[in-house]
Parts: structure tokens; C-alpha cells; sequence
């Protein structure tokens, strides 16, 4: 790797109202490398990389680009610099195709028109490149999220580029498509691109990443080579915090069966499957995208059209063809859903109608809620959970992630809830909270509670889970316990027979 | 492996502020209302003094009532996310039907309370209507009250053949509109009653919690367990019942069964809610701002009353200040 850089940020320093986003910053980019940059939510991760991509302008500090001064006026002037960013709100306009898209504001002319197929053919071959499966004449607005994302990645790559920034480029992805990713990214590099990479991931950090920038409260914690700083280093310079009080130990689940699931299944997407969980068990269900495991996890909730099959409460049992959420709640059983903005809160309404929403029935008296004692349960799980909220009063749309998820968790807990199921806990949110969240489970499961989780990240499959239900293309693959729950068992069964590549599953 | 530590900001940058932030953080806060209340006392009140006397204020006090109940009725409809556009039809037949009724009974309390139950009825019963369609089919609110709007209006003047119903007993006027307890006038007892209803409901029952989320989100409402479709269907039917309270207590006010009546209202039922802060796209608003919404609407057509504004221009005024209001609220919640 050749040690020249090129990007370079020195000092820069922005601020908004009321909250020093950078303060004096350093940052350096070489060619050839990927640089991620790490930090908990509200570190000043996405400020650096906006600045850097030219869609904010410091108050102060200086920038350049191969050795050279450069003060980027805007993203399109960063972007006539070689500087590309690909952000999680992106930039794509609905109406158009993709080709369009591709080439919009650079649209190629011929006697000042159009020259249509040939945009057309240079647009396939950016997105072969990137191994997308879109058609170049889809209209965008028809995409789904991840093909979105990577035509938005084929847009940012299909012109010259000396700096690409990827804001949490995989979170919206597929496993295919985020290896495709990989493989584009590898390329790039053996060009001389220099690559900026922000991300939660830490399976990804170290498959993917030369070095590594950690900010924390917007300030410049430090740069390491990703070889030479292991994981439990980084969370500690993230956060602060060791890396064992992440995982907390488990304790023994007890003999009572709380939940028995029967011969689940879901049309066309997930076979017949069958399972216990014991109380004070956690059970982990995980599988790529697409292999069934969100439809599992709905079905049991009455949320998935197609389920068929029984559950058995606590002795009681449910057929699920024709239950509602409203139904399973009152059977004590309750689904926390993964998109927390779309399915779990009601933004614009306040933390204690958020929390109580589910259980107002146990809050009410003679018709009319019992808003002190309301008040009163809701403080209880605040301080509890740790919530950071100016007031429970407040919208709850104006909350970080991490303190919106434990909002959500709350409405499971303030009803008579014993199975909770959660879709991807702690996607897409900082460090401490989810070091809360797991404690939070942890503590769940020994109180008795049957806890089902949906995971993707595998250091809490590996950790977090007493017994592990892996799926692929919608059949049961393996029932991992304790021991047996490894890295390279829970891989291989993803693939259902295949065995993977080693290499590329090799993770921290 | 470099690190470094920076020192703590300063309290006072903490502090710095925008102007456009305040200004958001005010409008945010109570809405454009009290801004467009300051204006219209200070115009008024200017070219016109009798507008702020106590006699004239007392006036609009009692001809607001029926739009303060129609807005409140919109305003539960509006939370849950949908609208009703056939409030004004819907009080054009309560009319007529209570004005039939009221010909038919005997002229003594008994047949006017008939008359009030048929006219009340007959406004639940479109808005079941509205609910059942809405909630069970899942039409849009739009398309299915703008439906109702014909229907209702259709009806209307097919049962009364187009002409109004004369030659109601006295007392049925002298009751609900000139009628006072206690020295307080009867549409205020009655608008006190209703508010005070739908105050309970909306801040104190969990059917007003399901109506702010279902409007906020009905996918997260569901998958909490809320009621979703049967939260819809009684939000219209609530609203279609208020309506027709508002129907009865507009027929006596009149003192015949008018098949045309309450034209207007629909657009300025709208356009009070959202001047009071109740956001068009559901979930926000509050029981107070439609009301307040209401009262200015018409304190603002007697202030253009009293300075000779035709009634024609006066239209042209509430439209403009509906658009004024969607603005607003687009730019205070951001969208």
C-alpha cells in the first residue's frame, strides 16, 4: 500500500445550533486503501463524511486533495473533483429510469440530442459491473430499497472517481448484493480509489477495512491499522467501555415450555417448521435475506398473510390462519418489527403514548386512563432502560435510534407481554445502546420471559442466543445449541448444503 | 496510533441560536393561529370599533357554535388521518329530515325531542356510512365521503323536492337557538356539552389514543394491537352524530328544513381544524385548536360583514386562508 495521501482533512471543526458536531477533526485518506470511519450515533461520522463529499462546509479547518488545497463549494463541485458520496438518503429521482438517473446532469449529446442507447449500454455495463440485477429502463420509483441503493452506488462509480464515500452502503443490501459490493470495492482499490467507509458492522470492518478513523463526540479519537487493533480495542475507543461487559453471561433457561410452534408455514416462503422455546430461553432465528426468517417471525404474530399452523401459549393453543396482532397480545405474545419508523412508533405522538399504547386496557379505569399511573409506569421504564429523552412528553420522532428502540421495546413490557419477538433489535443503532438492549434481554429471558430474536449480525447470533434456528431459502437448516452455535457452523448451514467460500466468511 | 482530547465547548456556543429556529419553535408551538387572531383584532379593530365590543363579540360567540361543532367532528376524522367532505350535505338532510319530523309530531316537547333524535340519527347514520366504507373496503376517505356528499345532498332534495319544510311550532326555535338557562344561550350549553365530550374522549379514553396513532401510523398501530379498522369506523360515525347535532341546532336557528343548507362547510370545517393546528396528515392536533380554528373563521367573516366585504369576496378570503393554514403546517412539521 503506497502511504501517499490523498485526501487529507486537518482541524476541521463544524458546529450546528446547539451541539460542536466536529471539533478539530483529522482525517486521512490514502489511495488504494479503505478507511472506515467508526463511532457511535451522534459521534460526528456523518457530519465528517458530508463535509468531506462537499455537501457541508466547515466553519473552519483546511482540506486537500492530492497535496492540494481544495474547498469544496458543494457536492456537485467535490463530485467534478473525483469526490463521490453515496449517502442513506439518497439522491435518485423516482420518475426516471435508471440510465436516466445514471447520467442526469451529464446527460451525453449528439447534435443536442440524446444519445440514448448509448447511455443505455454504458449504464448496463456500470451496473453489471456492481453485479446489480436492474434493468437500465426501470424506473427507479419501481425499485425495491436495495436496488435502489445499488443503482445509486452504479451512479456514484459509473464516472471517474479518485474518492468514494459509502454511508453504511450494506445496511439496505442483500448478502449477494453486498458482496458484489466487496468485489467493486476491491476493484476500485487496485485503481488507486481511495475508499471511505462508514458502518456499524464490525463482520464487515474487518473483511473490508485498511485502516480505521474512530471519532467520538465529534472529536478525533484516533487512526489504526485494521490488522493491528482487535475488536474489543475499537468498542473500547468508541464507547469507552470494555468489550466483555458487552455480552452479558447468560443463565440457564428453565424446563417449562412457554411457546411451541407447530408446523409453521408461509406460502411461498418458508416451509413447514417446528420449535419450542423454554421460559427464561433465548432463541435465536437467523438466515440470509430472503431465506424466511422475518416471515417466521411475522407468522407467529398474525402479521404474515399466508401463515398457516398452530402456536401453543402456555398450554393454549392458536391456530394462525385467522389472528390478529391484537389477538396475540392478548395471549401475552408480542412482535417488536425491524423498521421501527415504518411499523414500531408513531413519530409524531409522545414517548408515553408510544409506551402505553399496547396496554391501555391495564391503565384504564372505568373507561378513562389513569394518566398518574400511566406517568408513573412509563418514569419506571425510562429509568430502566436508560431512555434519553427530554421529557416523555416529547414527539418521539425527534429521539436518536438507539432511544427510539427502547421506546418501542417498553410497549412490549408495559403490557402482560411473557413472548417477546424481536426483528433485528439493534440494527442501525449505537454501541451503548445496544450494550443496554442486551443486558435488557439478557434480563428478560431470566425473568422468565420466552424471547425469540431475529438476527443478522453475527456476533449476537454467536453471543446472545442460548439456541439458534438457522433457515435458507425457507427451510430449517440447523438447530445450533450452546456449544455448537460457531461462526463456521452457522455459515455453512446459511448456505443450506454449500459450503462457503472460507475466505470470505472469515470474519473477526 | 495518535490520540488526542479536545476541550469541552464553551456553554455560551451551546446557546447560539438562529432566528428562523424561534420563529419555527413559536409557529411549532401554538400554530399560525394566535399571529392571524393579532391581525385580525388589529385591522378590525381598527377601521371598525364596534367589532370589538362586547355585544358584537357575544354575536359571533353564539353564529360560531355550529362551526365549532362541525370543525370538532372534522377534527376527529382529520387525527385518524382522512377528512370528511360530506359534513355539509350531511346537514342539509338532518335538516330535512328533522323538519319532517318536527311537521309530523306534536307540537310539544315530546315531538320536538323526536324531531332532534331523527335529526341526530340521521347524521350518525351517514357517518356509519362513511365508517363502514372507509374502515371495511379500505376506500379513501376523499373518494368516500365526496360519494356521501352527493348521496346525502341527493337525497335531500329528493325527500323535500328541492323546496324547504315551512311551519315549524315555535318553541322548537325558541329551545335551541333564542333559548337560554341561567341566562346562558342554549347553542352554548350544547357546544359546551359536546366539547366537553369530545374532550374526554380524545385526551382521556383509549378510543381517542387509537385515533392520534392510527392517524400517526397505522401500520405501528396495528402491530400494537390497536383496533385499526374498528377505530375508523367510529371515528366517522362520532363525527357523522356531531354533524348532526349541528344540522338540528342549524335548522332551529334558521327555522326551516333547508335542503341547500351547510354548502359552505366542508371547505371551512377544513379550514378551521388546520388553522388550529390540526395537521392534514393525521395524528397531531388538538381538540382546542379546531375550536378556536372555528371562532376565528367566523369572527373574521363579521369583521368583513361590518366593514360591507361581500359575501362573494369572503369566499375568495377563507380559500386563501385554508391555503395559508396548509402551508403553515407543512412548514411546521416539516414535509
Amino acid at each position: 500500500m503506497t502511504p501517499k495521501p490523498l485526501l487529507r482533512a486537518e482541524e476541521i471543526s463544524k458546529r450546528f445550533p446547539g451541539v460542536q458536531a466536529l471539533d478539530r477533526v483529522e482525517f486521512e485518506l490514502r489511495a488504494g486503501e479503505v478507511h472506515a470511519v467508526l463511532g457511535e450515533n451522534g459521534a460526528g461520522k456523518s457530519t465528517l463524511v458530508k463535509v468531506l463529499a462537499g455537501s457541508l462546509q466547515p466553519d473552519s479547518g483546511r482540506l486537500t486533495l492530492g497535496g492540494r488545497d481544495a474547498t469544496l463549494k458543494s457536492a456537485h463541485h467535490a463530485a467534478e473533483l473525483g469526490i463521490r458520496a453515496v449517502f442513506q438518503e439518497l439522491s435518485l429521482v423516482g420518475q426516471l429510469t435508471v440510465a436516466e438517473n445514471l447520467f442526469l446532469g451529464r446527460e451525453m449529446t449528439r447534435g443536442g440530442l440524446l444519445r440514448k442507447r448509448r447511455m443505455q449500454e454504458l449504464a448496463r455495463a456500470a451496473l453489471d459491473r456492481i453485479g446489480a440485477k436492474v434493468s437500465p429502463n426501470a424506473l427507479v420509483g419501481e425499485l425495491s430499497p436495495a436496488q435502489r441503493h445499488m443503482v445509486e452506488i452504479a451512479k456514484a462509480t459509473a464516472h471517474d472517481v479518485r474518492v468514494l464515500i459509502l454511508d453504511e452502503p450494506t445496511a439496505a443490501l442483500a448478502s449477494e448484493e453486498a458482496r458484489h459490493l466487496f468485489e467493486l470495492c476491491a476493484d476500485l482499490k487496485r485503481r488507486g480509489v481511495g475508499i471511505i467507509y462508514i458502518t456499524h458492522r464490525f463482520d464487515e470492518l474487518y473483511r473490508f477495512a485498511d485502516r480505521i478513523t474512530i471519532l467520538r463526540d465529534g472529536r478525533y479519537v484516533g487512526t489504526f491499522d485494521a490488522d493491528q487493533v482487535d475488536r474489543s480495542r475499537l468498542i473500547t475507543h468508541m464507547t469507552g467501555r470494555e468489550f466483555r461487559e458487552i455480552f452479558p453471561a447468560l443463565q440457564t433457561p428453565r424446563n417449562k415450555v412457554r411457546l411451541q410452534a407447530k408446523d409453521i408455514s408461509v406460502t411461498g416462503r418458508l416451509a413447514k417448521t417446528s420449535f419450542e422455546v423454554r421460559e427464561g430461553e433465548i432463541f435465536g432465528i437467523a438466515g440470509l435475506d430472503g431465506s424466511g426468517k422475518t416471515d417466521l417471525a411475522r407468522a407467529l404474530f398474525g402479521v404474515q398473510s399466508g401463515a398457516q399452523g398452530t402456536v401453543t401459549l402456555d398450554g393454549v393453543e392458536i391456530k394462525l390462519q385467522r389472528v390478529s396482532p391484537r389477538a396475540m397480545i392478548r395471549s401475552g405474545l408480542m412482535y417488536l418489527p425491524g423498521d421501527r419508523r415504518k411499523e414500531g412508533l408513531v413519530l409524531c405522538r409522545s414517548v408515553v403514548e408510544n409506551m402505553t399504547i399496547s396496554s391501555l386496557k391495564h391503565l384504564s379505569r372505568a373507561g378513562f386512563i389513569a394518566k398518574a399511573e400511566e406517568r408513573r409506569r412509563v418514569q419506571i421504564m425510562v429509568d430502566r432502560l436508560r431512555i434519553k429523552t427530554p421529557s416523555i412528553f416529547g414527539r418521539t420522532g425527534v429521539l436518536s435510534g438507539g432511544t427510539q428502540q427502547k421506546v418501542m421495546v417498553s410497549k412490549a413490557l408495559l403490557g402482560a407481554i411473557n413472548v417477546f419477538i424481536f426483528d433485528e433489535l439493534t440494527q442501525g443503532i449505537d454501541v451503548a445502546a445496544k450494550v443496554d438492549l442486551y443486558h435488557f434481554v439478557r434480563d428478560l429471558a431470566a425473568s422468565g420471559a420466552a424471547v425469540i430474536m431475529v438476527l443478522s449480525d453475527m456476533a449476537e447470533i454467536l453471543n446472545l442466543c442460548h439456541r439458534v434456528l438457522v433457515l435458507c431459502r425457507g427451510q430449517t437448516t440447523a438447530l445450533l445449541s450452546g456449544g455448537e452455535i460457531s461462526e463456521a457452523a452457522v455459515l455453512h448451514h446459511y448456505f443450506g448444503e454449500k459450503i462457503p467460500n472460507t475466505e470470505n466468511a472469515i470474519g473477526a | 496510533m495518535p490520540e488526542q482530547t479536545a476541550p469541552p465547548l464553551g456553554a455560551a456556543e451551546m446557546l447560539a441560536d438562529s432566528g428562523a429556529s424561534v420563529l419555527h419553535r413559536i409557529l411549532a408551538r401554538v400554530g399560525i393561529l394566535p399571529l392571524l387572531m393579532v391581525v385580525l383584532i388589529a385591522i378590525f379593530g381598527t377601521i371598525e370599533p364596534r367589532f370589538l365590543a362586547w355585544q358584537n363579540i357575544r354575536t359571533v360567540g353564539i353564529q360560531s357554535v355550529y362551526l365549532i361543532i362541525v370543525s370538532v367532528a372534522q377534527t376527529i376524522v382529520l387525527l385518524t388521518g382522512g377528512f370528511d367532505l360530506s359534513v355539509g350535505s350531511s346537514i342539509a338532510l338532518t335538516s330535512i329530515i328533522t323538519g319532517l319530523v318536527l311537521i309530523a309530531a306534536n307540537p310539544d316537547f315530546f315531538g320536538i325531542a323526536q324531531a332532534v333524535v331523527a335529526g341526530v340519527v340521521t347524521g350518525t347514520v351517514i357517518g356509519a356510512a362513511n365508517g363502514g366504507v372507509v374502515s371495511v373496503f379500505g376506500v379513501s376517505p376523499f373518494i368516500a365521503t365526496l360519494a356521501m356528499m352527493s348521496i346525502a345532498s341527493g337525497a335531500a332534495l329528493v325527500i323535500s323536492g328541492g323546496v324547504p319544510i315551512f311551519n315549524f311550532p315555535s318553541e322548537f326555535s325558541d329551545t335551541l337557538a333564542t333559548g337560554s338557562v341561567l341566562g346562558v344561550p342554549a347553542p352554548w350549553i350544547v357546544v359546551g356539552v359536546v366539547i366537553l365530550l369530545v374532550y374526554l374522549t380524545l385526551s382521556w379514553t383509549r378510543f381517542g389514543r387509537y385515533l392520534y396513532a392510527v392517524g400517526g401510523n397505522a401500520d405501528a398501530a396495528h402491530l400494537s394491537g390497536v383496533p385499526v379498522k374498528r377505530s375508523l369506523f367510529f371515528a366517522y360515525l362520532l363525527a357523522g352524530a356531531l354533524t348532526g347535532v349541528a344540522g338540528v341546532m342549524l335548522t332551529a336557528r334558521v327555522g326551516s328544513g333547508e335542503p341547500n343548507l351547510g354548502a359552505t362547510v366542508p371547505l371551512e370545517s377544513i379550514a378551521a381544524a388546520v388553522l388550529g393546528g390540526v395537521s392534514l396528515g393525521g395524528g397531531e392536533g388538538t381538540l382546542l385548536g379546531a375550536v378556536l380554528g372555528a371562532f376565528f373563521l367566523v369572527f373574521l367573516r363579521n369583521g368583513m360583514d361590518l366593514i360591507r366585504i361581500s359575501s362573494y369576496v369572503q369566499m375568495i378570503v377563507t380559500g386563501v386562508l385554508l391555503i395559508i393554514a396548509i402551508v403553515a403546517d407543512r412548514y411546521i412539521h416539516g414535509r
